[in-house]
C-alpha cells in the first residue's frame, strides 16, 4: 500500500518536475514507463526516489526507448492498469507510431510532455515544436503556466482521460517551469485519492484485456469495411471529450478552490486588443497588457488551456468583440501561412459574421527568453498594423529575431 | 537601511559560478519565502554550461501571486557568489567585464543594494561597481573563508543567506532557515551532520557583513 505522506494541504516551494513527481506520487499509478531525456530526465529520477523509499506501488518499467515506453503504457492500459509516461522532444516523436494507437484504442493513458525544442539544430530548451507534432494524434492536450498549474493538471488529467476514454498529455514547459522553484500548494494525498479515484483494471475501461471471462481483441486490423466507422466512433468521442474535460475542470475548482477554465480571458469584456498564448508566457503577457491599460490602451489576453480538443466555440466567444488580436505560437509549422494556434484561432472565428484582425508572431523558439517588452512589441505591432500606420507581408513574423 | 516587500514585489538576481551552489542559494531563498507565507520563484538559466563558468540566478519574493516569469533587468538586490566578479569588475576599470560574464552593474537603479562574497571592505567594493557617492547600499562578507572555517567546504550559501537576512529580513531569517536546511538535508545522516555547521556559517555571514 503507498504511504500517505501529506496529511494536511501545505504550501510547499517546488520546480514544476519535483510537482509532477509528487502528483504521481499522490495519484499512485499501476504502471509508469519511460526513458531519460532532458528536461525530463530530473522528474523520472525524483519519482524512482519515492519508489526506491517505498512510497508508492507502482511498476516503474525502465525501458530501452521511447517507443518501448509508449508500447508499454499501451499495453498497461489495455490490460487495465491506470498508466503513465513522461518524455520531450525527439523522445515523443520516437513514440509517435505508437500515439494514434492509444487514442483509437481509447485507452487514458497520462504523459508529461516536458516541452523541448526539436532537433535540428540541438537544443534542450522550451518550445512547442514536440507538442504540435501530437495535435493531430488524437490525444487531449493541456497546457500549464508553472508548477502549480502542472500539479494541478496531472491531478485532473487522469480522471479527464477515465471520463473521456482518451489518453491525455500535460504540456510543461521545459526549464522555465519545469525547473523553476514556485509555490505550489499541496492538496493531502487522501484528496487527491480519492479526486482520481480507486484504481481497478476492471473498471478503468470498459473492455480490459485482463477480463478472461470477456475475451476481446485489441490491435485488429479494420478493412475498407469497418476503418471509417472505427475512425467515426473516436471522431465522436473527441468531440464529446470537451463536456467531460469541463465536468472535470469544475469538480477540481470545487475541491482545490482554483477557477480553472478551459481558456482563460483576462481583461478582454472591455479590449479591443488581445494577445492569445499558452504556457509560462500569459502572466508576462498579462503584465504587458496590465502596462498598455496604465497608459489607456484597452489591451487584453486569452490564455488557451485546453488546446486539444480545441475550444473552437470557448474561442470565439471571448475574441468575437476584439478588433485586433496577435496570435502567439512558440513554433513555426513550416508551412508557408503561419502557425498551428493561429490556424485554430482563425478557424474558430471564421463563421463570425464580424471578426477580429489576425496577427500571428513566432516566439520563445529553442528557449529564447519572452519578457514583457517582447509582449508589448506584439501588441504594438498588432496596434499599428490595424490602426494603418504599419503594414505587413504575412499574417506571421518572428518576434524576436536578430536579423 | 531593509529592502521591504510592502512596495511590492521585490526581484533579485544572482551572480556565481556552476558548481557553487548559487543555483541552490536562490531555490533556499525561493523555499525559505514560501515558508514564511510568501509568495516565491527562482529561475535558474540553465544550459549546457559546464561547472565553473558563470552563471545568473533570478528570485522574485512577493506577498501577491507572481506573474511574470522573464529574466530580472531592474534587480532590486544584487547578489555576487562568485568573488572573482569583484576581481574582473575592478580590472575593467570601469569599463565592460569579458562577454561570458553577466554584468551585476545591469539595469541597477539608486535603490539597488548589492550583497557581495569578498574579503574586500564595502568601501572598496563600492568604488569598483563605480557607485561612490551614489546612495546605493553596498554590503561584503568573506563568506567563503566562513564556509571553509565552518564547513570545510567552498560553500558560501548558507553565508550568504546570513547577510541577507540583513538586507531582507522580512524574508530571511536563522529560523526559517533552519527549518529549511532541515527539511532538505533530512534525508540523509551525512548531509544531517552538516547542519550545525551551516547555521554557524550563517550566523557568521549575518554578524560580519558590512554595508557602506
Amino acid at each position: 500500500m503507498a504511504v500517505e505522506l501529506i496529511k494536511e494541504r501545505k504550501a510547499v516551494a517546488m520546480t514544476g518536475n519535483q510537482a509532477i513527481a509528487e502528483a504521481m506520487r499522490q495519484i499512485n499509478y499501476d504502471v509508469a514507463a519511460a526513458y531519460p531525456i532532458s528536461p525530463q530526465t530530473e522528474l523520472m529520477g525524483f519519482f524512482a526516489e519515492y519508489l526506491a523509499n517505498g512510497l508508492v506501488d507502482t511498476e516503474f518499467i525502465t525501458v530501452e526507448s521511447e517507443h518501448s515506453a509508449m508500447s508499454a503504457v499501451i499495453g498497461a492500459a489495455a490490460a487495465g492498469a491506470r498508466a503513465m509516461t513522461a518524455t520531450a522532444a525527439q523522445g515523443l516523436l520516437y513514440m509517435y507510431e505508437n500515439l494514434p494507437i492509444a487514442s483509437n484504442w481509447r485507452l487514458p493513458i497520462t504523459m508529461v510532455l516536458v516541452n523541448r525544442a526539436l532537433s535540428a539544430p540541438l537544443n534542450i530548451h522550451c518550445d512547442h515544436g514536440d507538442a504540435m507534432t501530437a495535435r493531430d494524434s488524437g490525444w487531449i492536450q493541456l497546457f500549464t503556466e508553472n508548477s502549480q498549474e502542472a500539479y494541478h493538471s496531472l491531478i485532473m488529467a487522469v480522471k479527464m482521460a477515465e471520463s473521456a476514454l482518451l489518453p491525455a498529455i500535460v504540456n510543461m514547459e521545459g526549464y522555465i517551469v519545469s525547473h523553476t522553484i514556485g509555490n505550489v500548494n499541496l492538496l493531502t494525498d487522501a484528496e487527491v485519492r480519492e479526486f482520481v479515484g480507486e484504481s481497478d483494471w476492471r473498471k478503468n475501461i470498459p473492455h480490459p484485456l485482463l477480463d478472461t471471462d470477456n475475451p476481446v481483441t485489441y490491435g485488429a486490423t479494420a478493412l475498407p469495411d469497418y476503418y471509417t466507422e472505427l475512425k467515426y466512433a473516436q471522431h465522436v468521442a473527441t468531440f464529446e471529450a470537451k463536456d467531460h474535460i469541463k465536468r472535470v475542470l469544475e469538480e477540481f475548482n470545487q475541491l482545490a478552490g482554483t477557477n480553472y477554465q478551459i481558456v482563460e480571458p483576462y481583461k478582454l469584456d472591455d479590449a479591443d486588443f488581445a494577445i492569445v498564448v499558452m504556457g509560462s508566457t500569459a502572466g508576462v503577457a498579462r503584465t504587458a497588457a496590465d502596462q498598455l491599460r496604465e497608459q489607456g490602451i484597452k489591451a487584453g489576453v486569452l490564455k488557451i488551456r485546453l488546446f486539444r480538443p480545441f475550444p473552437y466555440e470557448e474561442v470565439a466567444d471571448a475574441l468575437k468583440h476584439i478588433k485586433a488580436v496577435a496570435v502567439l505560437d512558440r513554433h513555426d509549422s513550416m508551412n508557408g501561412l503561419a502557425s498551428p494556434l493561429y490556424q485554430d484561432i482563425a478557424s474558430a472565428l471564421y463563421h463570425l459574421p464580424e471578426r477580429p484582425m489576425l496577427h500571428d508572431f513566432i516566439y520563445g523558439l529553442g528557449g529564447r527568453e519572452v519578457t514583457v517588452e517582447d509582449m508589448l512589441k506584439a501588441f504594438n505591432r498588432l496596434i499599428n498594423i490595424y490602426t494603418g500606420g504599419e503594414t505587413r507581408d504575412r499574417f506571421v513574423e518572428y518576434l524576436q529575431v536578430r536579423e | 537601511m531593509t529592502v521591504s516587500l510592502d512596495k511590492g514585489t521585490i526581484e533579485i538576481r544572482w551572480h556565481g559560478r556552476g558548481g557553487q551552489g548559487t543555483v541552490t542559494a536562490a531555490k533556499m531563498f525561493a523555499s525559505v519565502a514560501v515558508k514564511k507565507g510568501f509568495y516565491g520563484q527562482s529561475i535558474p538559466m540553465f544550459g549546457l554550461e559546464r561547472s565553473g563558468t558563470p552563471v545568473a540566478v533570478y528570485s522574485r519574493v512577493s506577498k501577491e501571486p507572481i506573474q511574470r516569469n522573464d529574466p530580472v533587468t531592474k534587480p532590486h538586490i544584487v547578489v555576487i557568489t562568485d568573488p572573482s566578479v569583484m576581481v574582473f569588475l575592478a580590472a575593467s576599470q570601469g569599463g565592460k567585464l569579458p562577454e561570458s560574464i553577466p554584468d551585476p552593474r545591469a539595469g541597477i537603479t539608486d535603490e539597488t543594494v548589492f550583497v557581495i562574497n569578498s574579503p574586500m571592505p564595502p568601501q572598496e567594493a563600492k568604488k569598483i561597481l563605480g557607485l561612490e557617492g551614489k546612495p546605493n547600499k553596498v554590503c561584503t562578507v568573506d563568506a567563503t573563508k566562513i564556509a571553509l572555517e565552518e564547513i570545510g567546504r567552498n560553500v558560501p550559501n548558507t553565508a550568504i543567506l546570513g547577510a541577507m537576512a540583513r538586507i531582507l529580513p522580512e524574508v530571511v531569517d536563522m529560523e526559517t532557515v533552519k527549518e529549511e536546511l532541515e527539511e532538505s538535508f533530512g534525508a540523509s545522516s551525512k548531509l544531517r551532520a552538516l547542519i550545525p555547521a551551516n547555521l554557524k556559517a550563517m550566523e557568521r555571514g549575518y554578524n560580519e557583513v558590512q554595508c557602506a
